[in-house]
């Protein structure tokens, strides 16, 4: 099975990182695991030992490199960036360099989204870039697309696993037909999809766990990709299942790539020097489609393009060069000098032996560019939601708007509370999904206070249990021991559900005790407390104080 | 008026040591029961002799702590009833219940309870010097110095097969809470179980340890909700019995260590630094390694955080000696 690293599934995250390196680190200049850990977690896009900032750096630095998590998840980062062809290995494999490919991603002035699906379509295993052997000669996301078409545009995880990411070679079609023959008797006897399955497990010494962990990189990347979508299927399987559906952008992608030659590394590299104009034209097909204006190379381009079609009859290609080459390779091909220079580093764990040394890199850490602070949002969606009933009473919006969110899981209702609170004119974040930093689910941030919210949405539980509360209150601890923002004791940390809790008298107590014995004070909000709030701050232009939510106590009714 | 009936009383036979035979030395043996060796020179393997103390079956450790827990405490020793006195008057175990924690092997002063090969208690009745005797014989008298090497060897096997045989029962999470309440009186610890279902008292257990609570929790596998659920307990228990935060004290039991890269390790310096409450992490090996090498537990040893996942070298220095597992295990360390 291809086993794709796991640094976490939100793709806008992996994006926003590398932008941040890049606006960080000298194009011309080789870098390390420990640069991208100064950048990313000095600006808390990644944690270390759970806590933000330079501080947090400074605090997860460890001798044993495999006990820091931060250079661990930085080193996964690396290998997908490597995989997307945005930075490449020199000549020592810890040491890179971004590529043309990468620069593009980083500087597209319109939208780099088109740009990262070819990039993603362009992953080929094995390839010279990542120096990856392997057993499986697979273009992944193309083959879980094209094997989701052909089943009937739906797919189970554990399919997907035992089919493209378990092919020895996608490219054999009698491989793939007979995979295809398979799961449909497998859908027809669960049982013998379970022996498949488990066959394969132990094949690869292997449990379920790590199998489905190696899965949730490109599943989520298909997923903000919009080629598929999670559902349930009632139609393909006996009970209901969990699927992943392929929507109408993932058949579109299906019919390109349907009629694109997809040529892998091996493939170029045995037409010799012709190969390298291949490459070259297949990179320059990939920006142009991607929205990039490439008129000074026309002349170039349409020569490229005449000599592609003299030797494979077509000019759809599927290939791409920063995705598959070595860096010397890709250095001749585009007539380019891989960088020497190194990037002076300020942090590294080796500098980290006196207190004095920790003072001086504390500050250095401090000149890191950070991104820029966003203004509150205050007419956001939810804005827009109350604004388009303006006619009726505030009760009725709030009756109106209510049922609109009960199905809402855990990315649409985390968003939904924090522009919520930004109507009432607070600074809310919602944390990223994945960040191990912020434990919270959202925070609400003022000068020299803040407030950690523990969300949970209406599919997760429809009325807020004491479950809720303990982690409301881990919140409050880890942000006063660590101290990622600033935060006074006496705030509180806020629990928000849908419903208040059922058993009101048991959680209410239970806030008391906790306030009583720790000092630690937990408010719990349901939907209706919060709507009534945001619709009279929308409607009168009011604000709510951040004192005055910070003061609250306990279970807060409508 | 009906007749009310009269049960029938098991006779049992008592047996003593021979008159001018004093215990020297007892050593115990693998797979067999323990060497005696007495100062006359006379050496014998031991047997069960119906002592009156029966230590192998009664606890009676599991109290004062909290008054209203004493009267629905579990005073028997062996965690899943394995042992008990069968109607012709002899001290019998169980196979199929028995988990081969080794409670009763270090509670039988004479050392006549041993492992079998498949690492199940058995108790020795083939006798070889004891005589008749009228009345039950105290074995009180018996030193803690004449104890020459531990009840039992540790090995992560032989611990594994525990813990196994523990999940594998109907009953698992409360022989397990039996068990290390047992484990934890036997170290030191006194401690009481709580009544499953009381919402003032949601740990699993209190224990009382130099005039400080100790609130427990007793899991199989460890997580994050381990930590939860002890700040749950403590604010509950501080709030209703009206006591200081500054007695008491956190403690998990749990079978094995959760992975380095956990969050789990980071809360607990969190929880010390903003709270200044202390949660400790045992493990069920640990108190065994203890408990068959008859050390006391020193608790506040036991606190583990970030820097330091390990119960290695506690164990290694409670037990003067290098700890009989490999490193790492999860049974004593944070092991990936």
């Amino acid at each position: 099975m291809h086993r794709f690293p796991n640094p976490g599934s939100n793709i806008d995250n992996l994006i926003k990182c590398f932008e941040l390196l890049y606006e960080n680190i000298n194009r011309d200049v080789l870098f390390g695991l420990h640069d991208m850990q100064e950048i990313l977690v000095v600006n808390g896009l990644i944690s270390s030992s759970g806590t933000m900032g330079a501080e947090a750096l400074l605090r997860g630095a460890n001798v044993d490199l495999s006990r820091d998590r931060s250079y661990n998840q930085c080193k996964m980062y690396a290998e997908i960036y490597r995989s997307l062809g945005w930075m490449q290995s020199a000549e020592r494999a810890l040491d890179y360099c971004f590529t043309f490919l990468g620069d593009h991603i980083a500087t597209a002035q319109v939208d780099s989204k088109a740009l990262i699906e070819e990039c993603f379509i362009g992953i080929e295993f094995p390839n010279k870039a990542l120096a990856v052997n392997g057993a499986n000669n697979i273009r992944p996301f193309a083959s879980i697309l094209k094997c989701m078409a052909q089943l009937d545009g739906v797919m189970t995880r554990d399919e997907i696993i035992i089919g493209p990411l378990c092919f020895e070679n996608d490219q054999t079609p009698v491989a793939i037909e007979s995979y295809i023959d398979k799961v449909q008797e497998y859908r027809a006897d669960p049982a013998l999809f379970d022996a498949a399955f488990e066959a394969m497990l132990e094949d690869r010494g292997i449990t379920k766990i790590t199998a489905g962990n190696y899965t949730r990189f490109p599943l989520g990347a298909l997923r903000w990709l919009g080629w598929a979508e999670q559902d349930r299927d009632t139609d393909h399987f006996e009970s209901p299942t969990r699927v992943y559906r392929l929507t109408e952008k993932g058949r579109l992608k299906v019919e390109e790539l349907d009629s694109s030659l997809d040529l892998r590394l091996e493939d170029i590299e045995n037409y010799g020097e012709l190969g390298d104009s291949i490459a070259k034209y297949s990179y320059y097909t990939m920006l142009t489609n991607s929205g990039f204006d490439l008129s000074s190379k026309r002349e170039e381009i349409a020569e490229l393009k005449a000599t592609v079609i003299e030797i494979l009859g077509t000019e759809n290609v599927l290939f791409s060069p920063f995705q598959a080459y070595d860096s010397e390779s890709l250095s001749r091909i585009f007539n380019y000098s891989i960088p020497t220079a190194r990037r002076e580093s300020i942090y590294s764990p080796r500098n980290l032996d006196t207190e004095q040394s920790n003072d001086f890199m504390r500050d250095q850490l401090a000149t890191i560019t950070r991104p820029e602070e966003e203004p509150i949002n205050r007419e956001n969606s939810f804005f827009q939601s109350v604004s388009e009933l303006a006619e009726l009473a505030d009760r009725d919006i709030v009756a109106n708007l209510k049922p609109r969110y009960s199905g809402f899981g855990k990315e649409e209702y985390y968003t939904l509370i924090g522009e919520i609170f930004c109507v009432m004119g607070l600074n809310c974040h919602v944390s990223p999904h994945g960040v191990n930093s912020r434990r919270w689910d959202a925070i609400i941030i003022e000068e020299n206070d803040s407030i950690p919210i523990e969300i949970k949405s209406p599919t997760e539980e429809v009325h807020l249990s004491v479950k809720a509360v303990r982690q409301a209150v881990e919140n409050k601890i880890i942000l006063q021991s660590r101290q990622a923002v600033a935060n006074q004791r006496t705030s509180n940390s806020l629990a928000v559900g849908f419903e208040l809790p059922n058993n009101r008298a048991d959680v209410g107590t239970l806030i008391n005790d906790i306030d009583s014995t720790y000092n630690i004070k937990v408010a719990v909000l349901g939907i209706d407390y919060l709507l009534q709030l945001a619709v009279d701050c929308i409607r009168n232009d009011n604000i709510v104080s951040f004192d005055e939510l910070s003061e609250k106590l306990g279970i807060v009714d409508a | 008026m009906p007749e009310i009936f009269k049960q029938n009383e098991i006779d049992v036979d008592h047996l003593a040591l021979p008159s001018n035979f004093e215990v020297a030395s007892i050593i115990y043996q693998q797979h067999s029961s323990a060497l005696l060796q007495f100062q006359n020179g006379v050496h014998v393997q031991s047997s069960c002799i119906m002592c009156e103390e029966m230590s192998c079956l009664v606890s009676n450790q599991n109290e004062g702590v909290l008054e209203e827990l004493t009267l629905s405490q579990y005073n028997k020793l062996c965690p899943t009833e394995a042992i008990e006195i069968d109607e012709t008057g002899l001290v019998q175990i169980d196979k199929q219940d028995c988990v081969g924690c080794g409670l009763c092997i270090a509670a039988c002063p004479l050392g006549a309870i041993y492992l079998d090969e498949n690492k199940l208690a058995v108790i020795e009745h083939d006798n070889h010097i004891f005589e008749k005797s009228e009345n039950a014989q105290s074995l009180g008298c018996i030193g803690s110095d004449v104890y020459a090497n531990p009840v039992i060897d540790e090995n992560s096997e032989l611990i594994e097969s525990i813990i196994e045989r523990i999940k594998l029962r109907g009953d698992n999470k409360l022989s397990l809470n039996r068990m290390v309440q047992n484990l934890l009186a036997n170290v030191g610890v006194t401690c009481q179980l709580t009544r499953q279902g009381d919402v003032n008292l949601r740990m699993d257990g209190l224990g009382l340890i130099e005039e400080k609570t100790i609130v427990i929790e007793i899991e199989l596998d460890t997580n994050l909700d381990a930590p939860r659920d002890i700040l749950d307990d403590i604010a509950v228990y501080c709030s209703r019995y009206n006591e200081s935060l500054d007695n008491v004290e956190g403690l998990i039991v749990s079978s094995h260590l959760p992975n380095k890269r956990t969050e789990y390790w980071e809360l607990f310096s969190d929880i010390r630094n903003v709270l200044g409450l202390s949660i400790m992490n045992v493990t069920i090996a640990v108190l065994l390694m203890l408990v068959w090498n008859r050390r006391p537990i020193n608790l506040g040893d036991c606190f583990l955080d970030r820097d330091n996942m390990s119960l290695r070298e506690y164990t290694a220095r409670a037990l003067g000696r290098e700890v009989g597992i490999a490193t790492p295990d999860s049974l004593i360390e944070a092991a990936k």
